[in-house]
Parts: structure tokens; sequence; C-alpha cells
């Protein structure tokens, strides 16, 4: 375990490395000046920049014992926790990108942000070398970002998109998007429009708040896009094997599998006891195969900005089957750009058949037990359904160079037994219900 | 006599109204996209030209690499460009650019001080499209678009 992780570290390290020395040889060969002028750029020379981007942002929600977030990396947020939240946009970004020769190129991308230990360390969002065969066709070694969605690998440049944040609904489906591996980009023209073609491999593990783990391996993603004026069309699929811990999950099902063992060494309670062996068993999140496709389409012209997204989600034991999709629409009246969202997500709600407590009864501990199991089980199906809809209405303004303004509102209503895209959810949480939230950010880039 | 004249002026102010609706960059756009006269490219549809401004298509539709060029973003001309041809404000552009830059997706076009700039480039290097006034379309560049 321990020596998985040191390979683990010693493989970042030697990435970090080679892209230092990389951007080292950058600096020289450029003879350490910024190119800005390109006149006399002809792509083929070497060229060094470090740019960036952030977010300062504010959210304010009423949930009760349950906090809005910005997803499942994310310890607390606004509302339980706190009554304005800076951590649920606040971001910051720095990216350096060297290229070497018209083909040969690294990018670095450090981001800070709120994350699972409730610090802002900053992480690596991108680490890449990509080597461009041709205009139209490229491979890229190291940390990339897939895109199961349509703005996924740019969702923490709040500069780039129209919301402050985009639909939890759709985006919360995958957040496990980076990606140590390859991946390959090939584009062609089909008549008058563009296609693109997205596969990567690769594997991950992130962590998440309150000691959670996940591992994520074999990772296939393949995407197409099809851009024809300002229409965008675009399908995705993307399926890996995941390992997902948590402190309650992993004390469930060592729970289970534990009574199981003790039921199974007492003459005539054998098949209660394999009945929670396979409880436990069959919930175990171990090398699980999960998989995922969308559909979504774009019209961005003029006055109109149009988006809408449909995903599905092909989850595993506790964590279920779900539907997914958004609409945005945002119509530009010079500086300002008022928009709105209606966003649903709707999980296939799972129930177990209960291990016998009557069956039990005669030892009153064991009775016990099986009630406690059942109830264990039947709250973490329940939790890990999770469902809501939402209605968002928000305005960008760019009111000067390089900097916009944001205010979101956001209205979610909770499907009855849930807590839908809500974190750090308290044990007298109640599930439903309506909770508001409030935002306002400063998108900039630089 | 009157209700010719009338009818006259009615037909004119329809026809106006009508191109004013139909295209609206070529009824008020000065600006025009270029290359080199050397260039084997003649002419480019809206959707070319767009997919070549933002980073979708690196090659011209007859297969030869495209290199687009920007003014500088102050420009007058390089606001026009992107409102009236291509569909999108300075902020769009940024916005759009953002997106590919910190994906590492691609970079914006390489940008000339002035148009002079801009033109000599063009005529110097056949992969290089620009975009200039009108008037000074002399033989050297070719107009791609519009027509």
């Amino acid at each position: 375990m321990r020596d998985d992780a040191n390979e683990k570290i010693l493989k970042h390290i030697d990435i970090f490395n080679s892209i230092r020395c990389a951007f080292i040889a950058a600096v020289i060969f450029s003879g350490a000046t910024a190119p800005t002028a390109c006149a006399s750029d002809d792509g083929e020379s070497p060229t060094f920049k470090l740019r960036g981007f952030g977010t300062l942002g504010g959210v304010h929600s009423n949930a009760k014992n349950a906090d809005f977030t910005h997803g499942p990396f994310e310890p607390n947020g606004a509302g339980y926790t706190r009554s304005w939240a800076m951590g649920v946009d606040t971001k910051l970004g720095v990216q350096a990108d060297a290229r070497f020769s018209d083909k040969f190129s690294a990018v670095l991308q450090l981001v800070s942000k709120h994350q699972y230990n409730n610090s802002y360390e900053p992480s690596v969002e991108w680490a890449n070398l990509k080597y461009q065969f041709t205009p139209d066709f490229d491979i890229r070694v190291g940390r990339t970002v897939t895109t199961p969605f349509m703005v996924s690998d740019s969702r923490l440049v709040g500069y780039a998109n129209l919301w402050i944040r985009p639909p939890q609904e759709v985006y919360g489906l995958l957040p496990f998007i980076n990606k140590d591996g390859v991946d390959v980009n090939y584009r062609f023209g089909v008549g008058e429009a563009m296609n693109m073609v997205h596969l990567s491999y690769g594997e991950i593990s992130p962590k998440l708040p309150n000691s959670g783990t996940a591992k994520v391996k074999n990772s296939i993603s393949l995407a197409n896009t099809l851009d024809y004026g300002p229409i965008t069309l675009r399908a995705s699929y993307s399926r890996a094997r995941v390992d997902l811990h948590t402190p309650e999950t992993d004390a469930l099902f060592e729970g289970l599998t534990q009574f199981g063992n003790t039921l199974s060494a007492i003459p005539g309670f054998a098949s209660i006891g394999s009945q929670s062996l396979n409880l436990s068993n069959k919930y175990r999140f171990e090398n699980a195969l999960i998989s995922f496709f969308s559909f979504s389409a774009s019209y961005d012209r003029d006055q109109w900005l149009l988006m809408a997204e449909l995903a599905h989600f092909n989850g595993y034991s506790f964590l279920a089957k779900s539907t997914a999709w958004y609409a945005t629409a945002g119509y530009r009246i010079g500086k300002f750009t008022p928009y709105m969202t209606v966003a649903q997500l709707s999980p296939e709600k799972q129930s177990e058949a209960e291990i016998p407590v009557t069956a039990l009864a005669v030892i009153p501990s064991l009775a016990a037990g099986a009630a406690a199991l059942n109830d264990g089980i039947n709250r973490t199906l329940t939790a890990g359904a999770f469902g809501q809809k939402s209605l968002a209405v928000g305005v960008r303004w760019d009111f000067m160079k390089n900097i916009a303004f944001k205010a979101q509102y956001d209205y979610m209503m909770l499907d009855s037994t849930s807590s839908g895209r809500l974190g750090n959810v308290q044990p007298n949480f109640q599930p439903g219900g309506k909770v508001s939230a409030v935002g306002i950010a400063l998108d900039f880039i630089f | 006599m009157e209700r010719m004249a009338f009818k006259l002026k009615m037909s004119a102010a329809i026809m106006l109204i009508l191109c004013l609706i139909a295209s609206p960059a070529s009824a008020f756009a000065d600006v025009v996209a270029v290359v080199s006269a050397k260039s084997s490219v003649t002419s480019l549809t809206l959707n070319q030209l767009t997919d070549i401004y933002l980073g979708r298509s690196a090659r011209f539709p007859d297969g030869t690499p495209a290199i687009p060029c920007d003014l500088a973003e102050n420009s007058p001309l390089r606001e026009e460009f992107y409102t009236q041809l291509i569909g999108k404000s300075q902020a769009q552009i940024k916005a759009h650019w953002s997106k590919l830059i910190f994906t590492g997706r691609g970079q914006p076009p390489r940008e000339v001080a002035t148009e002079a700039g801009a033109k000599r480039l063009v005529a110097e290097k056949p992969n290089v499209i620009c975009y200039i006034d009108r008037s000074q379309v002399d033989r050297n560049v070719t107009v791609l678009f519009p027509q």
C-alpha cells in the first residue's frame, strides 16, 4: 500500500522533473523573454508563456444540516458550516505553456481551490507533454482532464463559461475527470463542419473529504465533437474500474462480513450468515465497473447562447444509476448576458431485501445487530441515490477587459428521500425540501 | 408620376431593409479577410473563416496550412471583424480562447500591431490569413470573405 503510494509520488516527481527541465530549456532557448510580439513568430521558434485564471466568489445558502458545495471533493461550504462561503467558487490557476518546436510542447497547470482536506493547497490539474504530428492530430502524455461533458475540461475557468459553475445535476455525475495517462485528438472536416475525436486512457487516485479515497483504473473516454458554424454537437462515452472507500461504507461492509462469519458458525443460522456475507460482497465498491454516456448540443452566435446536455451514469453499489440533463439559455445585451438554467437529476432508487430480524429474535443481540445493519444498508442505498431539480437565473457582466462579474441564484428542489447535490450532510439532515443559494463571482484571466 | 416616385422610394426602402436583414455583414462591414495573391486559396465560406479564427481548423479547404493573424486588441477593425463576421464580441472571443488555452488545446492567433503590418505579413507569407479594410485591398492580396 505504502509502496504503491511511493511509486505514485516518484512517478509524479518524474513528470515534474521532465517538465521543469523542458521549461528551463525553453526559457534558455527563447532568450528568457516572453515572446508576446508574434509578427516574427513563425510557429517554429521555442516559446514560453505564463498565464492564469481565477475566480473570487462568495455563496450564501439556506441549506440546513448540509452545505452547498462545489462537489464531492469539497469538505464544507455554505449552509450548515457558514452562512457565506468563499470556497465554493474561489480558485486560482496558473499555467505555463512551453513550446519547443512546432510539434513538441508542454503544459503545466496548478490550481488552488478549496479541497478535500479543507486547505487551498495547489494541485496539479494539467501536466503533460504534447506531440503534434500534424495540425489535426496530437498525442499528449501525462496528466490531462477528460471531457465527459461539454465544458468539463474548462469547468474551473469561470471566465470561459457563462455560469458561475456548471450545473451540478449533470457535472456532478462524474467528478473524477483528471487522468494520468495518454490522450489522442484527431480532427477532420466533414463538408463545412469540423469533427474532433478525443480518446483517452489512464488512471487517478483522488482523495475525498473525511478520509475517503477513490481509485479510478483503466479509465477510457471517447468523445466526438462536431462544430458547424455556431452549432456544436457532442457525444461521449467513458468507462472505468473504480475502488471507492469512505469510513462509513467500509464500516458497514466490515460489519456485514463479521456478522455473516459469526452467524455462519452458529448451527441453524448459516443461511442467514451467508446472506449477510453476500450483501457485503454485493455492495463492496472494489474494482467496480462504472460507465457513462452523454449527448450535448450548443448554439452560440451573436446574442444567443443555448446549451443542453443529457447524461446517463451507469453506477454500481450505492452509487445509483442516474440520468441527468440541463438546458441553459443566455441572451447578450451589450456587456450583460442574463441567463437561465433548468436541470434535473433522477436516480434509479434501490432497495435491498433485509436480513430477517425475527428469525434471530431468540438471540436479542444478534437481532439488534441485524436491525442495525439493515438500517445501514438502506440508509447507504438511499443516500447514494442523489436526486434534485433546479432552476438557476443569473447574469454575466463583462464590465472590463479580462474580468467578468457574475451573480447567480439557484433554487433546488431535493428529491424527497435525498440530499441532492448538497455536501457535508449531517446525521440530522432532513431529506427533501427546497434549498436556495445566491452567489456572486469575479472571474478573471491574466 | 408622384405615385411612381413613391413606389420607387418604397421599393428602394424595402430593398435596403432586405439587404440589412439578409446580410448585415456585407451591408455594414468594410472589413475583409485576405490572403496573399500568391495563395492557391481564392475564397472561403463564413463557416470556414470562423473555424480558422476560432482555432477549430488549421487548414484552408484545399488542405494547405492556415495561420490566422489578429490586429492589436484595441484596433477598431478587429472589433468590427469579430462582431460583424464571426458574430462574437471581444469578451466572447477572450472567453473562447481562455477555454482553449487553459485546456491545452490551442493558442490564439498571432497579433500584428498595425493594418499595414498585417498586409505586409499576408503578402509575404502565403499561409497567413488576416483582415484589413476593403479600401486597402490591392493586387498583392486576395479577398476571401466576404466576396
